[in-house]
């Protein structure tokens, strides 16, 4: 009988147990890394297996044997692998989607078409005030969206770089937690309800790991892990499974960011696969920087070229065009060590010669410093300082010894719209011809700007008379003859200029060359401007490389999406499938409540079945 | 068998829905903006040659309005022109009335009167302006507009009398240029492309007949008389020549803005073509996408409604 009530006894704290663990896969339903646990019983044939007792012929209840973490360890990696790739693509697209913003959204195409419908316009009205400051504001607007759509991609690959380093940071924080998570494991025993805590632990940060790094995992004794980043046997170490994790840091490397081992002792560079966030974010940072790159090339381009064209010209005063944009620009960044914080406005005056190697500005003993990176031209004051037309004012909250060093730059952030009037545009050919009234071939000069000649005196205006065939005297508005010259097409070098007089020129032709004078109403280089945007260099003309830029961003985040698409439902399937192994299912769980609920009745049914035959025995005892 | 009633089973479903709604929202801003690519990514292709077609309707809009220009400015030349061969056409009838008539000194000299006043008005009509202001027949360097250098306004005349009274071209090279399918064409006419030089053009010519008329030798008079109806023929010619090359350089321009017009619908319809959206299409695909995401909703409610728990009451 006393058997009875222990059988009794033991069947209820079993299903106790069971219906403990059931609760818990309940409550745990929605908890993320949980998974779900099961219980085994087991008979138990000697109850209180005692020595002198006699071999039972009966059982003596059950008991819990153990209880297990529903584990499937193929579908989990399955489903970490899934989730690194789609983490990859996700993160790409995200990241090239701001690309995408950061080149379109500054209306760099349309502001840079207009400079040239600009000079189209000018052409049209060249001697008109309202054209030439419109043509200047078109300038101003090219020259506004290359500096904003520059420092649009400057700032998204430093919020990429910040977004790597936050993400080597958490890396970092996992593999140190993996490793803490190995020790406790070697330490505890398996199967009990402390060491399956520490597995769902440890599978909660491989699955985030996952999300970041392509990794693979072996797992030891007792579930201690070793973690490598990427696969095969030559793959890096990240966890081992007894020791401290290696740390890892993203840094800038010949071809973009890369990612190190060890970054602060022994640096070495690794293959990052491509998989997981970080792999993700490196690559639109690549991308990126291709972009940024491509931008500064075409705004130097695009300034260089109009700077070029327009100091062939001649204004509404008569003089010679200068440039048109500035091409260079002075950026100040704080060294890494500075105490302080204050902020440094930096000016770069229009006339302002810059040192090619930048500037230093040192802030010792209560006053600033500024001086050329090669220590020469040193200026010292309390406020703002000036050297070489670079004008910098200082805020406050410095400390002694913060050093800021100010570059030079070019690029996209270095071109702007210099200070000009509206009757400093050259829409004016320095010089123009006409041919003489009284000519007979119908002949007509070419005639070229060129600076540099010095073929003749200089005079107030030329006359090119035929004077036999083949041959033409140029003189002076006195007569006086200042070349002879061969009229047979051939280039002839004048003064400030070089011409040709075709060889069908008549004898007894004229022609005049007389420099543009003020409010000219010459269009020639306003043109010449305009066909600027037909003039190809490496990827064609500024328009069109700029169109190749934009596509190149447009096409990879096309594809991105597509494929991201198809990773994240790869993905939700894989974790699916793991989760019907290794997760909660709430129906399963409910059945299970049912069927131990009534294995628990039936087992305290046994106990008063045993109480009543014990009563049954008391009664026929009195 | 799948368990349907774990988080992540949840989580696949929800995500299933929001993709859904996801594209819905996409087609709405499709619609509601007519246009199926706004951004390189959503056709990069379409894109970049929706750009290209931009570019050139910007383009075709700033050469139109120079061919606009520049017609104004031939337009006005060619009635300076009209203007100035009814005159010449005039000083002919006075020299020939003076050579054939028999007339008095003092008829001569009313005509001398109004030969003078002719070559006058041909001098005026040589300092016409365009409607920018700037000297029709100053070619580049005629005149100064605007306040352009500084206060300087009017501009300089086209013609300055020398000292010997002839009449002397200040201006050089020529008219503004059009740039037009790779050439170029110059927007006016200079003074001596239209009047000839300064000893034997049109000025030359008209005062020659004033002094012919004011000759009182009757031989001098009718030698003097028949070198200037010799010369106004010349330049009766002369200007029908250039009022021709004005007219055929008119009648390229209209060619011209016909071309722009045609190239500018041609970008419209290629345009719409490339980055519009096909509107039955799209509100049919929005029907389909509404209908398909409520029956997931339905459905996704209805499924997860079979629960045990619900049943253990």
């Amino acid at each position: 009988m006393t058997d009875l009530l222990g059988i009794g006894m033991a069947g209820v704290r079993a299903m106790q147990a069971a219906l403990t663990v059931t609760g818990d896969n309940v409550a745990n339903a929605n908890t993320p890394g949980y998974v779900r646990r099961s219980i085994t019983l087991a008979t138990s044939p000697l109850a209180n297996g005692v020595a002198w007792q006699k071999l039972p012929t009966q059982g003596a209840g059950v008991g819990v044997d153990s209880i297990n973490r529903a584990n499937d360890l193929f579908k989990t990696d399955a489903a970490r692998v899934a989730s690194s790739d789609a983490q990859r693509l996700t993160t790409r697209a995200d990241w090239l989607t701001r690309l995408q913003s950061a080149l379109g959204d500054h209306q760099l195409n349309d502001r840079l078409g207009g400079f040239y419908d600009g000079a189209t316009d000018l052409a049209s009205a060249p001697t008109s005030t309202a054209a030439r400051t419109i043509f200047l504001d078109r300038a101003d607007q090219a020259a506004t969206a290359f500096r904003e759509t520059g420092g649009a991609l400057a700032a998204l690959q430093s919020d990429i770089a910040k977004a790597a380093d936050a993400g080597a940071a958490t890396v970092n924080g996992i593999t140190a937690g993996l490793a803490d998570i190995n020790a406790r494991l070697r330490t505890t025993a398996s199967g009990g309800e402390a060491a399956n805590g520490l597995l769902d632990s440890r599978d909660k940060l491989l699955a985030d790991l996952a999300q970041r790094l392509r990794i693979s995992v072996t797992e030891g004794a007792k579930g201690a892990v070793e973690v490598r980043l990427g696969t095969g046997a030559a793959a890096a170490v990240l966890v081992p499974q007894t020791g401290d994790a290696v740390r890892i840091g993203v840094r800038d490397g010949p071809s973009g960011a890369e990612v190190v081992l060890d970054p602060t002792h022994a640096a070495t560079v690794v293959r990052l696969p491509a998989s997981g966030s970080l792999a993700g974010l490196i690559e639109a940072g690549r991308q990126a920087r291709t972009a940024a790159d491509s931008i500064d090339v075409l705004a130097q381009r695009f300034a260089s070229a109009a700077n070029a064209q327009h100091l062939q010209g001649a204004d509404a005063l008569g003089t010679p065009g200068e440039a048109l944009f500035a091409t260079q620009t002075v950026v100040a960044t704080p060294g890494k060590a500075n105490a302080g914080t204050a902020p440094v406005d930096v000016t770069v005056a229009d006339t302002a010669t810059l040192f090619p190697g930048g500037y230093r500005l040192l802030h010792s003993g209560g006053a600033w410093m500024l001086s050329r990176s090669d220590g020469s031209g040193t200026v010292t004051g309390s406020g703002a300082l000036s050297l070489d037309g670079v004008s910098v004012s200082p805020g406050h909250n410095a400390s002694d010894g913060d050093q800021y060093s100010l570059a030079v730059t070019g690029g996209a952030a270095g071109v702007s719209l210099r200070p000009l009037g509206p009757e400093r545009i050259a829409a004016a050919a320095r010089f123009v011809s006409d041919a003489g009234a009284a000519n007979t071939g119908g002949a007509a000069l070419t005639l070229t700007t060129d600076p540099t000649a010095a073929g003749f005196t200089a005079a107030a205006s030329y006359t090119i008379a035929i004077t036999a065939p083949g041959t033409a005297t140029v003189s002076d508005p006195a007569g006086t003859v200042l070349a002879t010259v061969p009229a047979d097409g051939s280039t002839i070098t004048g003064a400030g200029f070089s011409f040709a007089i075709p060889a069908s020129a008549a004898m007894g032709d004229s022609f005049r060359i007389t420099p543009s004078g003020v409010g000219s109403q010459d269009n020639a280089n306003a043109l010449a401007l305009a066909g600027l945007r037909d003039q190809s260099g490496p990827g064609g003309t500024v328009e069109q490389a700029l169109d190749a830029a934009t596509a190149d961003v447009g096409s990879s985040l096309s594809e991105t999406n597509i494929l991201a698409d198809a990773a994240k439902s790869l993905a939700s399937d894989t974790a699916k499938a793991a989760d019907a192994a290794t997760g909660v299912d709430l129906d399963t769980e409910a059945a299970d409540l049912t069927r131990l609920q009534t294995a628990y009745r039936a087992n305290a049914q046994v106990i008063a079945a045993a109480k009543s035959l014990f009563d049954s025995l008391l009664q026929a005892a009195q | 068998m799948t368990a349907i009633n774990t988080s992540a089973a949840h989580a696949a479903s929800t995500a299933r829905l929001a993709s859904l709604s996801a594209q819905i929202d996409t087609l709405q801003g499709q619609i509601a903006t007519g246009k199926r690519v706004t951004v390189s990514a959503d056709d990069p292709v379409a894109f970049t040659r929706a750009t290209t077609i931009r570019r050139s309707e910007a383009a075709d809009a700033a050469s139109q309005s120079a061919v606009d220009a520049a017609s104004r400015r031939l337009t006005s030349t060619d009635s300076a022109l009209t203007s100035i061969t009814e005159i010449v056409q005039r000083a002919k009838e006075i020299g020939l009335q003076a050579r054939n008539a028999t007339l008095s000194a003092d008829d001569r000299t009313s005509l001398a009167v109004e030969a003078a006043q002719l070559s006058t008005q041909a001098a005026a009509l040589a300092e016409a302006r365009g409607d920018d202001g700037e000297r029709l027949f100053g070619g580049a360097g005629g005149g100064v507009s605007g306040g352009v250098s500084g206060g300087v306004s009017g501009g300089s005349p086209a013609y300055a009398l020398d000292a010997t009274g002839a009449h002397v071209w200040q201006g050089s090279g020529s008219a503004p240029a059009l740039a037009v399918g790779g050439g170029r064409i110059a927007t006016g006419v200079t003074g001596p492309q239209a009047f000839g030089d300064s000893t034997t053009g049109l000025f030359a010519t008209l005062d020659g007949l004033t002094k012919a008329l004011t000759e009182p030798d009757d031989t001098l008079r009718g030698t003097a008389l028949d070198t200037a109806l010799t010369g106004l023929d010349t330049q009766v010619s002369h200007l029908a020549d250039t009022r021709a090359s004005v007219g055929a350089r008119l009648a390229r321009l209209d060619t011209e803005s016909q071309h722009i017009a045609g190239a500018r619908t041609a970008d419209e319809t290629g345009l719409t073509k490339l980055e519009g959206l096909d509107l039955t299409e799209g509100i049919a695909k929005l029907q389909r996408l509404t209908t398909v995401l409520q029956a997931a909703q339905a459905t996704f409610v209805k499924v997860n409604a079979l629960s045990l728990w619900e049943l253990l009451k």
